[in-house]
């Protein structure tokens, strides 16, 4: 009885040399149709050791928007590698906007911040404005989705145009010249 | 095998394999946040990338074959769960152990904190895998004079 009992425990249990290269293979197959995806993925993972995030690095990663006040945006007036959008509506832009601003058309599609980007350049810093500073955040941080340029800074302009005008703070008013071809940007 | 244990074994084959299933898509679609809930566990947290590409893929592979192969294929597939369990468990253990309060990541994002209730249920999922390595391998076994 307990001879029999063995032996049906070893054929139940026993043979695993030809159930472990099974399970074996079953990993080979696992870790190549995972290797597969991951190349497929829009994002892969890295094939890298884990680095836990820092302060640094999480900043440079997550970058987001920062908002600044009238007064010290205007301290960025003048530099060759900084660009200011509205992000108001075409009439409002019409009866004034920042000096050298490029308008930013609502109506246009998310494939339309390409053309931003690209007049972008060479320039490090994205100065956006709005009627309020959410307005400008919520197109700031769309814009920031969407290129994969990390050495750019985008900032918002805190209070919007209204708080620019306040300032005294230069100021042009007329027809926008790109407004024929606008520049979008995306809705959030 | 009889036909009740053919059902036992069914019964714990599907419900397994969805479990399994679930986990391994669900980690797979959240590669990312996999990467940081395995690394949270602070156990070689260097290799958690690699751990996240090659998990989720060996969760599906091995619940795709309890489910739909035979024979010893169907209990390398157990045996695969199995093994995983073993890991899961210790390296939950080993966290609860150190005060590391963190999600199990046992399904991905949104999964539950470890607890009495994770160990619980490795435990039932573990005799689940034992109870099918031992089902399938009943089915093998020749009926002895029968001539």
């Amino acid at each position: 009885m307990t001879a029999s009992h063995s032996e049906n425990w070893s054929l139940k249990f026993g043979g695993l040399a030809p159930i472990a290269v099974r399970a074996f293979v079953i990993v080979l197959v696992s870790c190549a149709s995972g290797w597969c995806v991951n190349r497929l993925r829009h994002h892969p993972l890295p094939m890298q050791k884990y680095a836990a995030p820092t302060q640094c690095s999480e900043a440079a990663e997550s970058a987001t928007s920062s908002v600044l006040s009238a007064k010290a945006v205007s301290a960025l007036c003048g530099r060759d590698d900084v660009l200011f959008a509205d992000a108001r509506d075409e009439q409002e832009f019409e009866d004034g906007h920042v000096t050298g601003a490029v308008h930013l058309a609502c109506t246009s599609s998310r494939g339309d911040v390409g053309q931003l980007l690209g007049q972008l350049g060479n320039k490090r810093t994205l100065v956006v404005y709005g009627k309020s500073t959410d307005e400008a955040r919520q197109v700031a941080d769309g814009i920031l989705r969407q290129t994969k340029r990390r050495d750019l800074a985008v900032i918002v302009l805190d209070g919007g145009f209204a708080a620019w005008r306040d300032s005294g703070l230069a100021c042009s008013s007329g027809a926008c010249d790109n407004c024929a071809s606008s520049i979008g940007h995306a809705h959030p | 095998m009889p036909i009740h244990k053919r059902a036992l074994s069914l019964v714990l084959r599907l419900a397994i394999a969805a479990v399994f299933l679930f986990a391994g898509i669900e980690k797979w679609r959240g590669a990312e946040a996999f990467v940081e809930q395995i690394a949270n566990y602070q156990f070689y947290p260097e290799y958690a990338p690699f751990v996240a590409l090659l998990l989720p893929p060996c969760e599906v592979v091995a619940a795709l074959a309890v489910l739909f192969m035979r024979g010893r294929w169907r209990q390398a597939g157990a045996l695969v769960i199995l093994g995983m369990l073993v890991v899961f468990t210790f390296a939950m253990a080993r966290a609860w152990s150190l005060g590391i309060n963190i999600e199990c990541g046992c399904f991905g994002t949104g999964s539950p904190n470890i607890g009495p209730l994770s160990f619980a249920r490795n435990g039932l999922m573990i005799a689940v895998c034992v109870a099918i390595f031992g089902l399938e391998g009943g089915r093998r076994i020749a009926p002895k004079n029968v001539a």
